[in-house]
């Protein structure tokens, strides 16, 4: 690779808007320039870094320079991501096994809670509900899957955290793509059954599926960052991460629809910023609405809001503000995780 | 300050926080109400941190191989893990121009289950080259690590040389501007660290920079220009190889109880001992030794100007440096003469077998001229142990039984 002068320069031409703190004075002139140069752990592309720890750590360089890491890690975490796979589906069964088997547990045990309510209200099963209820499923297991893997990657690589430097991001992001993967798989699978035997129709809607489906993995690796990275120095955080996921599927409607707890109780349930998305999906997909739609019920002389624009808005900005804090919260603390893991 | 500095270390200083840490949610909360009532006492508190560096400061030029060498301990890893980002310092200011590397556990990459070929891939990835890269090397990795027909199986099928030397052959292709290597030379047989050390003073040949954590003093020597020792995290000592090296070695005798001491080069002596040690009759480096065999001390070499006076004598001590005895290289009339031609040496010294009783003793060594001028003396060089490997008949009642026990013979003469 060339050397590239002009962002090699680049860290003298900032004014030295950073003094130096206390105590910096005394030292030689010598070192006085090498004091001004005001980022923290500045990457110069592949050309080097430079840390000192008189440096103020600003908001905008600390992203520029996560974001500009990640870019030039690409490879490596495709490599990681690429290796997962390779291991997981080394035995093809046992890989199309892994990938198919939370789904389906989790949609049969929809199927019971369906069959349940259905006879609790004398109502019959309606098709259109449970092709809903597998979609969301898919979604969930998707969710679980990804954070109960990325939780324990840093804790579970400590030996390439101690002994190698990229950034550590990758670990989570990694499982969280894995993961992914297994979802498509999982996904193709669904397809064909919604297809063949729930009559689902193809629809424009469908373009919704792609960016709901980006609000999911932002929203997941948001997660996964923030758990693997206290999995670390608390090492009880991935009982944490087993419990939330354990009993989270009652806090999220998979099983049923948020309509079911009134006008007031489905709004509370959007709150929790993974309803909007699969329910966004089962209304894309199953039902082929408009998302950008409302979809008002009246229920009892009162609306109720099935879905509002609003809902997601606010799983966007969940997902991108909270996979930014995440990303934050974890680049700030990966240079200490060398000392604790 | 000149672009030709690709590494530079300003004022490094590294803390770690030593004793309890909480690491689970369950103890902290115990753990901080238990702070909360000691807040007063902060001299205790200070306690818990040490410094594994303290204000280092050193800088690498472009083609330069500088060596770090230091106890264990000093602070050499910690330096090493700072300037692969590993760990972030504490104070001070780094500042890596160029593509660094660091070799600090080259197979640390390795997945068990996938093939020599997905390895080479994933480790590459890891140790920061690009896929371009890996592949127009490939071919070139496969046949340094050598494991051609096995490319294609699960690495943990692979023997432990055969998972080291594909490490290495990963690394070792690596281009980066610095090279950071730590003990890596520690693995494979004899060839193979050979042929390592090859390939490192090809690197260091092409112009590149590399810094280098041994405690391999002959490594050391051979391939840096410059080292620096460093001690309880402070850099002490930093200039030519050879110079650093003999200070560490003069002051840091011996090294461990290995029974194997590397020695300082003496670049004025007409003549050095690089290395000592105790060997077994089956030629076994071993510190501890049976009573009822003959205790070996192997000492390498190198004359540089011939003198039928130079001799080496070595003194064998109990542990509380009484000398119970002096043996030296002319002691014989046909080892006269035994330092008489250029080149490098071996010798053997024999301690016959049942001369020492069991127990610890010191080795000391002198290297001279004789009647003339004495190049080096240090009173413990290497540490051994004799143990009774047969019962001492009669050991009951005669418990002591001296500082030397020469096989005497016995016989009725009446």
């Amino acid at each position: 690779m060339a050397p590239d002068n002009t962002l090699r320069s680049s860290p003298k031409e900032t004014p030295p808007s950073a003094l130096p703190p206390d105590g910096e004075s005394e030292r030689s002139p010598q070192d006085a320039h090498v004091e001004a140069s005001p980022r923290s752990g500045l990457i110069l592309e592949d050309l080097g870094w430079e840390w000192s720890s008189s440096n103020t750590r600003r908001l905008v360089p600390m992203i520029r320079e996560m974001v500009q890491e990640l870019v030039q890690y690409r490879e490596l975490l495709w490599q990681m991501v690429l290796r997962d796979i390779r291991i997981r589906y080394k035995q093809a069964v046992m890989g199309f096994g892994w990938a198919l088997l939370m789904p389906l547990l989790i949609v049969g045990a929809g199927c019971l809670v369906k069959i349940a309510l259905a006879r609790a209200s004398g109502d019959g099963v309606d098709l259109p509900r449970v092709a809903g209820m597998s979609v969301k499923a898919l979604g969930w297991a998707f969710f679980a899957g990804a954070l109960g893997f990325a939780a324990n990657s840093l804790v579970s690589n400590m030996t390439l955290v101690t002994k190698v430097y990229f950034p550590r991001e990758l670990f989570p992001l990694s499982a969280v793509l894995t993961q992914l993967f297994d979802t498509l798989v999982g996904g193709v699978f669904l397809a064909v059954l919604l297809v063949f035997f729930a009559q689902v129709g193809p629809s424009w809607n469908l373009v919704w599926v792609p960016f709901l489906v980006i609000i999911l993995v932002g929203q997941t690796a948001a997660a996964a960052l923030l758990f693997s990275c206290a999995n670390v120095f608390f090492r009880d955080v991935k009982y944490i991460v087993q419990v939330l996921l354990t009993f989270g599927i009652f806090f999220t409607p998979v099983f049923y629809e948020p309509e079911l707890f009134g006008p007031t109780g489905a709004q509370l349930m959007m709150l929790n910023p993974l309803s909007p998305v699969l329910e966004g999906l089962r209304l894309a997909i199953v039902e082929q609405h408009n998302l950008l739609h409302p979809l008002v019920a009246e229920l009892n002389g009162s609306q109720l809001w099935i879905w509002h624009p609003g809902y997601l808005a606010y799983a966007v900005v969940v997902a991108a503000v909270g996979f930014i804090l995440s990303w934050l919260i974890f680049h700030r603390s990966e240079f200490i995780f060398a000392e604790y893991i | 300050m000149s672009s030709d500095v690709l590494v530079e270390v300003r004022h490094l200083s590294k803390r770690f926080r030593r004793g309890e840490s909480y690491d689970t949610l369950r103890d902290l909360i115990p753990g901080l109400v238990r702070r909360l009532k000691v807040t007063g006492n902060q001299g205790a508190r200070d306690d818990r941190w040490f410094w594994a560096l303290r204000d280092v400061s050193f800088e690498v030029r472009r083609g330069e191989v500088l060596g770090v060498i230091g106890a264990n301990g000093a602070g050499k890893s910690t330096l090493l893990k700072i300037l692969a980002r590993i760990l972030r310092p504490t104070e001070g200011y780094v500042r890596v121009n160029g593509r660094l590397r660091a070799l600090i556990e080259v197979a640390a990459g390795f997945h068990p289950d996938l093939t020599g070929r997905e390895n080479i891939f994933l480790n590459g990835a890891i140790l920061g080259m690009r896929l371009a890269e890996i592949k127009a090397r490939f071919d070139e990795i496969v046949e340094f690590a050598g494991i051609g027909p096995f490319l294609d199986t699960p690495v943990k099928r692979y023997s432990s040389g055969m998972f080291a030397r594909l490490g290495f052959a990963v690394a070792a292709h690596l281009e980066p501007d610095i090279l950071l290597v730590d003990e890596v030379l520690a693995v494979g047989d004899a060839a193979f660290q050979a042929k390592c050390l090859g390939k490192m003073q090809h690197v260091a040949g092409e112009g590149r920079t590399v810094i280098f954590v041994s405690h391999n003093m002959r490594a050391v020597m051979q391939l840096c220009d410059r080292v620096v020792l460093l001690e309880n995290g402070q850099i002490t000592q930093e200039g030519p190889a050879e110079q650093v090296v003999d200070a560490y070695l003069r002051q840091s005798l011996p090294q461990d109880r290995s029974g194997i001491c590397e020695l300082p080069p003496l670049p004025d002596a007409p003549f050095a001992v690089h290395r000592i040690r105790l060997v077994t009759s089956d030629g076994q480096p071993a510190a501890v030794v049976a009573r009822s065999e003959p205790i070996l001390i192997e000492l390498e070499g190198e004359v540089r100007q011939p003198d039928r006076r130079l001799i080496i004598a070595i003194d064998v001590k109990t542990i509380d440096d009484l000398t119970l005895f002096r043996t030296h290289s002319f002691e014989q009339n046909q080892s006269y003469g035994i330092l008489g031609q250029t080149g490098p040496f071996r010798l053997c010294c024999e301690i016959p077998a049942e001369l020492l009783p069991a127990g610890k003793y010191n080795v000391g060594l002198v290297l001279a001229e004789r009647s003339v001028r004495e190049f080096f003396r240090h009173r413990q060089v290497l540490q051994f142990e004799v143990y009774q490997d047969r019962p001492l008949r009669g050991s009951d009642i005669m418990s002591t039984v001296g500082l030397v026990t020469p096989p005497c013979t016995w016989s009725r003469i009446d």
